[in-house]
């Protein structure tokens, strides 16, 4: 039967995860369908919800580290999202129990949160088997980290100011088809998504371009040769309307 | 070596104590249902919203929350969520006719009332509508549910803006 263990630091956390076929337990929001759907019985739920420190969002110099336990809707984590919360993502209910962390490492997907921190040059910070490391948030392989692996926070630069567009049957409840974010402001820059739960793939060069109001025509071709052939276009066109509401007064979204 | 489970494995539902299974992987939905709190299951994985409950407060699909996670919290079904002028609104507005969806929604809007109307701050249309992201409901067509909660919000912000006189 599967036991469920609530570690009070992230030692003990990477030990528990190291048990078996430990199932890391950030928000639920994909693990309790998941367990429901199929009747998996993993040994052990290590569940992070009392991990000292795993609610926390920590401004520092410009930076932003947010613990594994922070739900997307914090209002902490507004800057991110350019001011809002993000009601693209999933329904209200799930943005208050959802993790950033877990969206970003999730083997469920569809990680439709990391194009966002990608363009703010997000890094995890993952404590496994032989220590802690920092891995770009685009690094993660689809099928999550490996077993044991506990990621215990997300590092990202605060954007003055950050741009996400994207193409979805209807503004909300839908999924990122194809998805460009931007970020102007230390250590942000660019990334695409393409394709539901497709990799979020970073844009090169395109710092330069953003913090240009001229730059628009540079950037999209520097998102579109990140891009696959036959979405070149959509992508070249999102790149345009993201630069623009950098540009545009009072633009945050 | 794993850390010790130092947790007593229980909960409370609408102000009652129950226990909680020490292992296993079933949702809080299915505990409650064990324990004889019967609350609709629509799709199992959080995007309907019938089986809303307030844990800690907080509305949250029931089957999406394992059941340990609800260790030390309290839990509140519609039986005690539900704010009274939002029930009888939701009547005089024909905004229940199967009644599936009604109990989630109940917790949520009757949640978004006590956290707006009832602290004096106006409530839209169009933020009952927000409210409502994840709440399917297949027979009303939403607006008798938003009319609803707009004037149970006027009644209760009336209510207590009278109070604070
Ligand atoms: C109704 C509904 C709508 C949704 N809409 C969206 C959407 O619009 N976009 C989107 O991208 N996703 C969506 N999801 C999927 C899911 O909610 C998100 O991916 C969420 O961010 C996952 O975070 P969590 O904390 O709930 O993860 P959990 O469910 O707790 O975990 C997910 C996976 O990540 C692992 N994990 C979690 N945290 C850690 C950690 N700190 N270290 C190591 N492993 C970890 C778990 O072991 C598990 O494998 C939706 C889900 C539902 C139910
Ligand atoms: S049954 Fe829980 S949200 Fe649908
Ligand atoms: S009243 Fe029937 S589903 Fe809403």
């Amino acid at each position: 039967m599967t036991r469920h263990v609530f570690p009070a630091t992230w030692e003990q956390a990477g030990h528990a995860a190291l048990d078996g076929d430990a199932v890391v337990v950030g928000g639920a929001t994909s693990v309790q369908p998941w367990l429901t759907s199929t009747g998996a019985q993993p040994s052990v739920l290590v569940h992070l919800r009392d991990v000292a420190g795993a609610r926390s969002v920590d401004g520092m110099a410009g930076r932003l580290r947010i613990g594994a336990m922070v739900p997307v809707a914090d209002p902490a984590l507004r800057p991110v999202f350019g001011g809002t919360e993000p009601v693209w993502f999933a329904t209200p209910a799930v943005r208050r129990r959802a993790t950033v962390v877990g969206n970003a490492v999730s083997p469920f997907g569809p990680r439709e949160v990391v194009p966002v921190l990608a363009a703010c040059g997000a890094r995890l910070v993952v404590l496994a088997e032989g220590g802690t490391r920092s891995i770009d948030v685009t690094a993660v392989p689809p099928n999550g980290l490996e077993p044991g692996a506990v990621a215990c926070a997300a590092e990202l630069a605060v954007p003055e100011r950050i741009a996400f567009r994207r193409v979805a049957l209807r503004p909300r409840l839908s999924r990122t088809e194809i998805g460009v974010a931007a970020a102007l402001g230390d250590g942000c820059g660019a990334a695409i998504s393409v394709g539901v739960g497709g990799p979020t793939l970073v844009v090169e060069g395109a710092a330069e371009f953003l913090r240009d109001p001229a730059g628009s025509p540079g950037f999209a071709a520097a998102c579109c040769s990140a891009a696959p052939d036959p979405v070149r276009q959509l992508v070249g066109g999102l790149a345009v309307r993201v630069h623009r509401a950098l540009h545009e007064p009072g633009g945050r979204s | 070596m794993t850390a010790p489970d130092v947790r007593a494995a229980t909960c409370t539902v609408d102000g009652r104590p129950i226990t909680l299974p020490q292992t296993g992987t079933e949702s809080l939905w299915d505990v409650l249902e064990d324990h004889g709190v019967a609350l609709p299951l629509g799709c199992a994985s959080g995007h309907c919203g019938s089986c809303t409950v307030l844990l800690d407060g907080v509305p949250v699909p029931s089957c999406l929350v394992p059941h340990a996670e609800a260790r030390g919290r309290s839990v509140a079904t519609v039986a005690t969520a539900a704010d009274d002028a939002l029930v009888a609104a939701m009547a005089e507005h024909g905004a229940v006719q199967c009644g599936f969806c009604s109990p989630g929604i109940v917790v949520t809007l009757s949640w978004l009332l006590r956290t707006t109307a009832a602290v004096g701050q106006p409530i839209t249309a169009d933020d009952v509508r927000n409210a409502l992201t994840g709440h399917l409901c297949r027979c009303t067509g939403y607006t008798a549910v938003v009319q609803a909660a707009v004037s149970a919000a006027s009644k209760i912000s009336a209510a207590s803006k009278a109070a604070d006189r």
